[in-house]
């Protein structure tokens, strides 16, 4: 009952003790295959390979670290970032994921930022070619954002404020202001 | 000599058993419909929130984990108590506790805001949580029970059956502390923040577990046409009215603690006076259904002779065990949350107001396809392993069987 | 629409301040909050135990009706009316990072209101009943939540006594850059932890609120106003009975 009919090569010779020889010779070509395959795939220049990308040459020309690097390690130096940032608070900027949106997400002609998960987009065009889950955006913004009015508005007084030595709260300036506004 | 007990695996070929099996196989696929739905589109669809943070499917998920264990009971009693009568349905009992893990398991992680990150509560485990020390009890279980099944099958290693059980004894003890106390500990509800939580888990434990494998051994037994003795039922059913009798007097002593101190009055009365639902579910299907009724039929002079009347108090301690953990669970969360004690509190995010809950047809798909896939296991597996004996006859169980039947159809085809 | 009030705000903010500057004029008896309490932190710098970021709130200069701290949230950390998701959730599957309590005594029926948020107890029962570890505190004590590792399993909710968290129940789209937030995890307030960390001082909340009744500052720290305040005036915790020690105080309960 239990042993129903096997057709998998790989299943008969795991059920068979006497076919360890080809077990092992399996797991032999399995390594030779991954190997070459790495190898292959790392001689096989990235250029002529995967979708075009669309880079904004605007925001300059380089990336913090070579493409081809950050081909194959954007996302080492995007976790190690992560729990940095996350864990530490440090905010360096180099691998800071909002400085990868801030840098790579483009506009529309309608000059209105466009998700970089949007299909053709930086991020997405490649994942969509490797057909690498990109779960990233689940949680974080897709596009600058600089409508956030409270940290505009702060840096604005703090700026205020270290010039002029006043307050810095919206309510004093209101009332700086009407009682300015009376005289 | 006594006659031995042999096993065998069901024939399993027959329409009903494929039925049977497409049935639950349906359920788990509507189930897994259900987790779709609510996963594609997140949890709004069901009728959780931000008050209710746990809902129907921790109702199913925690009723299942802890009946899980109870159902181990049987064998433990045969391999820890030494109980030879239980040794037959050891097997059964094992299997059932490991399909009920399975399908209670499947339940809580699929209601997981990101089931696909289960891997995760693998790979970081905060050791100060008792939900994380349920993630190394479970798998711990199925290792356990897994070696014990294994155990008994083997016949060279039937010696250790006897260590091997205590270990999956002591480890199901263990399992239910620490479900219970995924409540108990929760220091900041009313409805929780009891130790008495942990040993009434236990108990409860022992009478929904008890509930499942007899109503399923006696559905097995009546498909498959084995002979089950009276007297098998018969113990079960007098243990079950024991379990029963215990889950009453815990009840009675979590409320009656309770009922003591005056900073519970108002979560008590909730539950046991005006909490409409809860209250309804608390009186009629927990102490109702789900003690009451059973224990009157278990003990009742003729209801308890009859194989049908027991096939229903056993539904009835699994209805009232599912009531119950709506209580416990659902109840626990509507009740608001002590945060300003002396003020009458109000807010946009439900201070001092009873939450409402209205369960989803999502939640209760996923719910019921926990219970058909640990249904389902358990139709294939003793279709293909032997874990169901071929005959509890009273010859073969009963220790003082004496064939006074047949003495007597002699006597009467003598007297014509 | 909120982009356009935002605008009309920026507007009504650059106008007044600059008539302010142009006139010279600071007017006399308003009283000067103490500016730069934090410095800001080398970005490569890790938080340090050194500090203890917390709030004091006092619920006597609350004013009943008053929301600025609660919009200054949403907008900051984009939920609720700072965002446009969170459409097909229903009221009670909104996310609130800060609400507005009344609380009414029972004898005199007083009412007063007071803003309620994560407290960051310094033994927090979120970060101990968490399976994965993904809540935790931060060494200057603020508690937040790692959705990388959060699974959605909403224990923390179950065991945190002030009821500070929510989780989200669909797909966003409309976050801010520094404060991620998505479908199926679990969130809170993370004390304005972007700004703290970019040495702005204070958090939304305490920026917003016209009465002064909500005051950031560093309680390890006996030179804050937060700690000479705390000093000054009998302060309580709520639920102390828990012995959380939260970094989040009242006066006026």
């Amino acid at each position: 009952m239990f042993a129903q009919p096997v057709t998998s090569k790989w299943v008969l010779a795991t059920t068979n003790p006497a076919n360890l020889g080809v077990i092992v010779k399996q797991i032999r070509n399995l390594f030779i295959f991954l190997t070459l395959s790495l190898v292959m795939s790392g001689s096989v220049m990235a250029d002529s390979v995967g979708p075009e990308l669309k880079i904004n040459r605007a925001n300059g020309d380089k990336c913090v670290l070579p493409a081809d690097e950050m081909r194959k390690d954007h996302m080492k130096h995007l976790q190690h970032q992560r729990d940095d940032t996350m864990r530490d608070g440090i905010r360096t900027e180099k691998f800071s994921l909002k400085e990868c949106i801030n840098c790579h997400a483009n506009k529309d002609e309608a000059d209105k930022y466009i998700p970089v998960n949007a299909p053709g987009e930086f991020c997405q065009s490649c994942h969509a070619y490797t057909s690498v889950k990109l779960d990233c955006f689940e949680c974080h913004a897709t596009k600058p954002r600089d409508t956030a009015f409270h940290p505009i508005v702060s840096d604005k007084m703090k700026a205020f404020a270290d010039v002029h030595d006043a307050p810095k709260t919206k309510s004093m300036l209101d009332t700086i202001a009407a009682k300015a506004g009376a005289k | 000599m006594k006659p031995v007990v042999h096993y065998s695996a069901i024939e399993g070929r027959s329409l009903a058993f494929w039925g049977l099996l497409g049935t639950f196989g349906l359920f788990l696929v509507l189930g897994l419909g259900a987790v779709w739905v609510m996963e594609h589109n997140g949890h709004h669809v069901t009728g959780m929130n931000n008050q209710i943070i746990w809902g129907l499917p921790h109702v199913f998920a925690v009723f299942m984990i802890i009946a899980a264990s109870g159902i181990l009971n049987v064998a433990s009693i045969a391999s820890v108590f030494g109980k030879k009568m239980y040794k037959p349905l050891s097997r059964l009992s094992a299997l059932m506790a490991i399909a009920f893990l399975g399908g209670g398991l499947m339940v809580l992680m699929l209601d997981l805001g990101r089931p696909d990150r289960l891997v995760i509560a693998a790979t970081y485990l905060n050791p100060k949580s008792v939900f994380a020390w349920n993630i190394l009890l479970y798998p711990g279980f199925f290792a356990a029970v897994g070696a014990y099944i294994w155990f008994m099958m083997e016949r060279r290693m039937n010696r250790y059956t006897h260590q091997i059980g205590l270990f999956a004894f002591v480890w199901r003890l263990l399992l239910t502390t620490g479900t219970g106390s995924i409540f108990g500990f929760v220091v900041a509800r009313n409805g929780y923040d009891a130790a008495v939580l942990a040993p009434m888990f236990i108990i409860m434990s022992f009478g929904f577990g008890l509930a499942i494998y007899l109503l399923s051994l006696m559905a097995t037994c009546r498909w498959t046409g084995r002979e089950l003795g009276d007297s098998v039922v018969r113990q079960l059913k007098n243990l079950l009215g024991v379990f029963i009798a215990a889950m009453f007097y815990f009840v009675f002593v979590f409320h009656l603690t309770s009922l003591y101190g005056t900073e519970n009055h108002s979560f008590e009365n909730f539950i046991l006076v005006d909490g409409g639902l809860f209250t309804q579910l608390f009186w009629i299907g927990w102490v109702g259904v789900g003690l009451v009724l059973p224990l009157a039929i278990v003990y009742h002079p003729s209801m308890s002779k009859s194989r049908a009347w027991i096939g229903i108090a056993c539904a009835m301690v699994i209805a009232g065990g599912l009531a119950s953990m709506y209580v416990i669970i659902i109840g626990g969360q509507a009740f608001p949350m002590s945060i300003f004690p002396g003020f009458e509190v109000s807010s946009s995010f439900g201070d001092g107001q009873i939450a409402s809950y209205a369960p989803s047809i999502w939640e209760l798909g996923l719910g019921i396809g926990g219970i058909a896939l640990a249904l389902a296991m358990t139709t294939f597996a003793i279709k293909v392993l032997p874990f169901v004996p071929d005959s509890l006859s009273d010859e073969l169980m009963d220790p003082h069987y004496t064939p006074a039947k047949e003495v007597e159809v002699e006597a009467e085809t003598d007297a014509a | 629409m909120n982009e356009q009030k935002i605008d009309q705000y920026r507007r009504d903010f650059f106008t007044k301040a600059t008539a302010t500057a142009a006139t010279g004029v600071i007017a006399p008896g308003v009283m000067l909050m103490q500016v730069g309490q934090a410095q800001a932190r080398p970005l490569d710098q890790a938080a340090s135990n050194k500090n203890r970021w917390g709030l004091l709130i006092d619920s006597n200069k609350c004013a009943d009706g008053c929301s600025d701290c609660v919009k200054a949230c949403e907008s900051e950390n984009a939920w609720g009316s700072g965002s446009t998701d969170e459409q097909k959730s229903d009221a009670g599957q909104k996310a609130q990072w800060i609400r507005t309590v009344t609380l009414k005594n029972k004898l005199t029926s007083k009412e007063h209101q007071l803003p309620m948020m994560c407290q960051h107890c310094e033994q927090p029962p979120c970060v101990d009943v968490c399976p994965t570890g993904a809540s935790f505190k931060r060494a200057d004590g603020i508690v937040l939540v790692d959705k990388h590792i959060c699974i959605g399993c909403r224990y923390c909710m179950m065991a945190c006594p002030y009821k500070a968290r929510s989780f989200i129940h669909e797909d966003l789209h409309d976050q801010s850059p520094d404060v991620p937030r998505g479908k199926g995890t679990v969130e809170s307030c993370t004390l304005c932890v972007h700004k703290i960390d970019r040495g702005d001082g204070t958090t939304a909340c305490a920026e917003a609120c016209t009465h002064q009744a909500i005051l950031f500052g560093d309680l390890n720290d006996p030179n804050s106003t937060i700690s000479i305040e705390m000093k000054k005036h009998a302060t309580t915790q709520i639920r102390a009975d828990l012995n959380l020690n939260t970094g989040v105080r009242y006066r006026g309960i």
